[in-house]
């Protein structure tokens, strides 16, 4: 047995006793091996020392302060007296009782008054609250056209009642009139314009632009004097060339988009666009209630003067027929005196005066569907 | 200052125990009066501190009294509140707090607690100081020798050299088997006795 071992063993027994056979062994090195005697001889002392340290005294009033300890409440405790204190006294299951009752009454609350989604209306007239779009309306012909974004019913628009018989029973927020314009009074006007002046009297500036192709069609097509007393109309307002191009896709208009080309028609429905955006009362043919685009002109006007707005305007296009619509909106009391203006433009068929009065609301929005045959 | 010999001593404590389930609060205040000193020079010992082996004792006894329903009597009393101690002990060290103001305790003196040996520079050949000390110094030297070490060697050589505990009550506090306990106060005992040789 070498010194490391005894050493080991040293350290591993400790102050235990020693097997008899392991002992004998170890004495038998530490009486040969002084260096190893002499560790172990520290190692006792150290062990021996360790025994006799003195036992340390818990401090005077030990017992009272683990009293204390024992009486002073616990964090749980401290906030079930404050819960107490806040909740005048009752005990911690009481508050806890009472504030899991008030979450369950903002739970149930919340859930009863949670917005129902409302049934899908099928037929039935938008509303303020689900404004239902205007998906199409039929015009005289029978031709459903889709209705642009301009003319769905605005938050303004009359809120009918809140029932859902009341919403049956309601009427469109769009009346739909209808104005037709006598052929004869195209004609006539027509003649007048034949009778007037040549085109490039004095006083008259020359186009600055060339003459275009639509314009020597619509002189090759006999419409020459209609065209030049347009010209002569607008050059006097000093309006340019702009109204003067509207003028000639009025004549086009009028005469029907059937024998225009295709790029005639497509410029028409730009400047159609540009009536819709908002480009008002550039048009040259605003005194000439006879043609389809004085008569829209002239009800723009009427809607001007009764504080109304028009919403949109949309051309269209038959063989028989020029058509218009118009979609504005009219003070309700200044309702009566635009229909009456729009009488002296040519017959129409109003929407029943019930019918306007079931609308309801400060304004009347209407889509009025201007037609005139073609002579 | 042996405890598992004090037959009678056990005795008390069952007796005290089942007042103490019958409502008896006097019945606590013996238990503490009859375990404060062991308990607390326990925690000094662990600990190195008397203020904080006061505080550490009154948090073993509050946990004695509140869950005392716990005991079920199948270890004796004073081993049962031995394990609470040297848990309360290894807590408290682990602590953030605890450890803070050791730091500051400590700060500009030689601490060899994280590594668990002491400078071997300042080591002399001189015959050891522990035969050259007084009785109080000595007791100096091994409390400081004993906080050098690691918590888990502290406690079994504490447990076992100066508490005089078997090693199967010191199984049974400290929840090591056999094994794992003798390893640790081989290892315990190597590193205490450098630490002394050092200082």
């Amino acid at each position: 047995m070498d010194c490391d071992q005894v050493r080991d063993i040293l350290f591993d027994a400790g102050d235990s006793d020693l097997p008899e056979e392991l002992r004998t062994q170890v004495q038998a090195h530490l009486s040969q091996c002084g260096s190893c005697a002499d560790e172990a001889a520290a190692l006792q002392r150290e062990w021996d020392a360790l025994k006799v340290l003195p036992e340390e005294k818990a401090p005077a009033g030990f017992l009272h302060r683990v009293h204390e300890r024992i009486e002073r409440p616990g964090g749980t405790q401290r906030a079930g007296k404050w819960l107490s204190s806040v909740f005048g006294g009752k005990g911690l299951v009481e508050a806890v009782g009472l504030a899991v009752s008030a979450v369950l009454v903002v739970v149930i609350y919340q859930a009863v008054t949670r917005e129902v989604p409302r049934p899908k209306r099928t037929a039935v007239p938008p509303t303020v609250e689900a404004p239902a779009r205007v998906q199409s309306f039929q015009s005289e012909s029978g031709k459903g056209r889709a209705v642009p974004d301009a003319l769905q019913p605005s938050p303004a628009a009359p809120a009918p009642a809140g029932s859902d018989l009341a919403l049956q029973k309601a009427e469109p927020a769009i009346l739909t009139l209808t104005l037709i314009i006598p052929a004869e009074a195209g004609r006539r006007h027509e003649a007048a314009r034949a009778a007037a002046p040549a085109p490039h009297d004095e006083g008259m500036k020359a186009p600055r632009s060339a003459p275009s192709p639509m314009r020597e069609r619509g002189v090759q097509n006999g419409l020459r004097q209609d065209l030049m007393g347009r010209e002569r109309d607008t050059e006097r307002r000093g309006r340019g060339d702009r109204e003067m191009q509207a003028a000639r896709d009025e004549v086009m208009l009028k005469r029907g988009a059937a024998s225009a080309p295709a790029e005639e028609k497509e410029r028409h429905v730009r400047q159609d666009s540009r009536l819709r955006e908002g480009h008002r009362g550039e048009v040259s043919v605003k005194d000439d209630p006879a043609t389809i685009g004085g008569a829209v002109e002239r009800i723009r006007k009427l809607v001007e003067e009764a504080h109304g707005h028009v919403a949109a305007i949309e051309p269209s296009e038959n063989t028989d027929r020029q058509e218009a619509t118009v979609v504005a909106e009219i003070p309700r009391e200044a309702f009566s005196g635009f229909l009456n203006g729009l009488k002296q433009l040519g017959s129409i068929q109003e929407a029943e005066e019930e019918a306007i009065q079931r609308q309801g609301g400060p304004t009347v929005r209407f889509s009025l569907q201007v037609t005139r045959p073609r002579g | 200052m042996v405890l598992a010999s004090e037959s009678t001593a056990t005795d008390l404590d069952v007796a005290d125990i089942e007042e103490l389930l019958a409502g008896e609060r006097q019945a606590f205040d013996r238990l503490v009066s009859r375990h404060a000193d062991r308990i607390f020079n326990l925690c000094y010992r662990l600990l190195g501190d008397r203020d904080e082996a006061d505080d550490c004792a009154q948090d073993v006894f509050l946990k004695v009294f509140r869950n005392f329903k716990q005991f079920r009597g199948d270890s004796k009393f004073s081993t049962w509140i031995y394990s609470i101690a040297v848990n309360t002990c290894r807590n408290r060290r682990k602590s953030a707090d605890y450890r803070f103001w050791r730091r500051i305790l400590r700060f500009g003196a030689d601490s060899a607690e994280e590594g668990g040996v002491l400078n071997p520079e300042i080591e002399d050949p001189a015959p050891s100081p522990l035969t050259l000390l007084t009785r109080r110094e000595q007791e100096i030297l091994l409390q400081k020798a004993m906080d050098a070490l690691p918590q888990d060697q502290k406690t079994v050589i504490v447990l076992r050299h100066v508490e005089g505990l078997s090693y199967e009550e010191i199984c049974q506090i400290t929840g090591y088997n056999p094994g794992t306990l003798k390893s640790k106060l081989a290892r315990a005992r190597q590193l205490l006795h450098k630490n002394l040789q050092s200082l």
